[in-house]
């Protein structure tokens, strides 16, 4: 598809969407025939947006749940459209938002491709040319020809993705997961979109994960019920929307985070030094082959944390004093670029104290030849206050981006201290009496 | 996976409405041990059964023809074929969007298009059992004419009238659960309203003018004159009955889009 540079990859202004509440359907019928909708009560999903996007931008969308996000992105898709205001899109959308919403159950994978591809307004010469392509991505044999219903969840969504991707689109809408699958593919699925975007796609990248958006998009818009509360530099927007969360989390009790701990499946009992990978990222697909060796895999196989040698997942330590470690074990394949590690920790009502990672801090991890590798991170003279703190470790990728497997809360934390110094932590400090 | 998928040619919507057709086509017959053969085995067991009820129980005569050779169950048949498209298409579309919640909110898809997998079907099935019924008027002792060419011809406007229908069906069903109920009346109704188990001239003149208002009455009189009588086809009747379901088409197709929008809030 040709069009001119100049133009902008997407165009919105004043772009706003209402639905109309308490209308039964027959109303609603003849509302929409006789064309008034004057009395009626009506919910602003979205209003007054002001957009411009140019050609090979990446922009995130961020905010809380029912900000308007999804409503923006189907506006954007033109799956909705526009009650007020104006919307340009120049370009073909590809969007992974709900995929395979366009499978037909009874129709076997191939089928689906012929059709889903049609979506895009490719012609069936268009589609024989990437048939072979988009089933070699998807990667998943003999079921190509088997109905999409006998899939299981994996298979649908790798199916899906290689479709929606195959097609070269402009514009590239990603809602919430920058990878899809899990293991292998999802570490390939996240690779063909930073190829995409490398390419010059346009992305619009919608999620909670703050952290990616900040690493992948230059620009982020904050929505907030329906209207747009900052947009501009990633770096500034984030911050000012993790303040503002930070003053909503103050006007609420604090939530103890502590029960996550035993709600993933790591209570107490699971202290042996092996984590198996099933209980922390349980198979989504049955049918692929076990974790172990196989290519493209990138896990945890050891995660321990340790107080003054004392290892377990409910720690105590002493604030000042105590050594805490972390040993971490991981299982790369040699193929793959050495992954990077890192390591969050949490208060009890759930907001990053620090973190660090290996990247962050210049550390080239090492592996052997059968792909294992280890590490350890060292706080010594624990500078936590009196409180309890929780560990999430992540495994990432060589650009710290596509998180390949991450442990939340795989162990807690008590600290007490002696005085009564105030705080979370107590940072590197002088006195000095003149 | 919704693309914005603007501007496509005629041609292409034609390859969709194709694509969807043959997909409705072979669910149908999808998973059956005798596959395909069931599309041409359902209209001959309907006409082994007429013909075993009225030629051998009932000793119906169809009236004015006498005592030819034409049977009942052949009028009937032919009659039937032509209600039979209407009914099978119509009685499944007033649920044909509604059912697809996804294409309505999640992808961006041609919706008009939904109506043309069932109409589609029904004028295939119905084109298989004009072929039998020419076969087996042949069998039966009537010479074969050239004018049975013709017969095909009349699915054309058919289609269109099935579509039309089918498509405000299909769109006042999204806003009205009950239609599906409702319209399972007025096709058993309307199975008695046609001209099948009767020929419309055997009607007082003035339930003849009412019967004219039904719009399967013209195809069914059409298929009847053209394979059992020798006057042949009216080129005019033809014409009449393509420009009737051209301008259904277009009506349907306004109410249509100026609802469309109104589809979102209600599935």
């Amino acid at each position: 598809m040709s069009f001119d540079h100049a133009k902008p990859a997407i165009h919105a202004q004043n772009l706003g969407k209402q639905y109309v509440l308490g209308a039964s359907p027959y109303q609603r019928l003849w509302q929409l025939l006789v064309g008034s909708s004057s009395n009626l009560s009506h919910f602003s999903a979205l209003s007054g947006v002001d957009i411009n996007i140019a050609q090979g931008e990446s922009i995130g969308i961020i905010g809380q749940n029912g900000a308007g996000k999804s409503t923006l992105l189907q506006l954007l898709c033109g799956t909705l459209t526009p009650s007020t205001g104006e919307l340009e899109v120049n370009g073909q959308v590809a969007a992974l938002l709900e995929l395979g919403a366009g499978f037909n159950q009874d129709f076997t994978g191939r089928e689906n491709i012929l059709f889903s591809a049609a979506l895009y307004g490719m012609q069936a010469l268009h589609i024989e040319k990437h048939l072979q392509e988009i089933i070699d991505f998807a990667d998943i044999g003999e079921f190509i020809d088997q109905p999409v219903r006998t899939y299981s969840s994996g298979m649908y969504v790798r199916l899906a993705f290689a479709i929606a991707t195959s097609v070269q689109p402009d514009i590239l809408v990603i809602d919430e997961a920058l990878s899809v699958g899990d293991g292998a593919f999802a570490r390939k699925s996240f690779d063909r979109i930073m190829q995409l975007k490398q390419s010059g796609v346009t992305l619009l990248f919608c999620s909670h994960s703050l952290f990616q958006v900040e690493s992948l998009c230059s620009r982020c818009i904050w929505l907030h019920q329906g209207k747009v509360m900052a947009q501009g530099p990633s770096a500034e927007v984030i911050a000012k929307y993790n303040d503002w969360l930070s003053q909503q989390a103050v006007a609420k009790a604090p939530i103890i985070r502590n029960d996550q701990a035993t709600a993933s499946g790591l209570t107490a009992d699971t202290t042996s030094d092996t984590l198996s990978g099933t209980a922390l990222t349980p198979e989504l697909d049955p049918s692929l082959p076990s974790f172990k060796g196989s290519a493209g895999s990138v896990r945890f196989t050891k995660l321990k944390a340790r107080c003054d040698d004392l290892g377990g997942t409910a720690l105590t330590a002493r604030s000042g004093q105590s050594l805490l470690s972390v040993d971490f074990e991981f299982m790369a394949d040699p193929q793959l670029p050495i992954p990077n590690l890192a390591l969050v920790v949490y208060s009890a009502d759930g907001k990053i104290v620090c973190s660090t990672g290996t990247w962050i801090d210049g550390v080239e991890l090492t592996r052997g030849l059968d792909g294992i590798g280890r590490a350890s991170l060292n706080f010594p003279k624990l500078p936590l206050l009196k409180g309890q703190y929780s560990l999430t470790a992540f495994l990432m990728c060589e650009r710290a981006v596509h998180v390949y497997e991450a442990v939340e809360h795989f162990a807690t934390v008590q600290v007490s201290q002696p005085h009564l110094e105030q705080g979370l932590f107590s940072i590197p400090h002088q006195w000095q009496t003149i | 996976m919704p693309a914005a998928a603007k501007g496509h040619s005629l041609k292409y919507y034609a390859w969709l409405a194709l694509q969807l057709a043959t997909r409705d086509i072979a669910v149908r017959y999808r998973g059956t041990s005798l596959g395909w053969l069931w599309s041409l085995l359902t209209p001959l067991l309907m006409l082994g059964v007429y013909t075993f009820a009225f030629k051998y129980i009932f000793k119906v005569r169809w009236p004015g023809v006498g005592d030819s050779p034409v049977d009942f169950a052949l009028q009937l048949f032919a009659g039937l074929l032509i209600f039979q498209a209407a009914a099978d298409c119509w009685g499944r579309s007033s649920r044909i969007i509604a059912e697809q919640p996804h294409l309505v909110k999640k992808v961006v898809f041609p919706l008009a298009l939904l109506p043309w997998a069932p109409v589609l079907n029904a004028v295939f099935h119905a084109g298989v059992s004009m072929l039998l019924l020419l076969v087996v008027a042949t069998l039966w002792g009537i010479a074969p004419s050239l004018q049975w060419v013709l017969l095909p011809l009349l699915l054309i406007p058919l289609a269109f009238l099935l579509w039309a229908v089918s498509l405000l069906l299909a769109t006042l069903g999204v806003f009205m659960r009950d239609l599906t109920q409702v319209v399972t009346l007025i096709i058993g109704l309307l199975q008695f309203l046609s001209p099948i188990f009767y020929p419309s001239a055997s009607l007082p003149a003035f339930f003849q003018g009412l019967l004219a208002w039904n719009p399967l009455t013209v195809f069914i009189e059409q298929v009847r004159a053209i394979v059992f009588s020798v006057q042949g086809p009216s080129l005019q009747m033809w014409l009449q009955s393509l420009v009737v379901s051209m301008v259904l088409s277009a009506l349907a197709y306004a109410i249509f889009r100026r609802v469309r929008g109104g589809f979102a809030d209600v599935i």
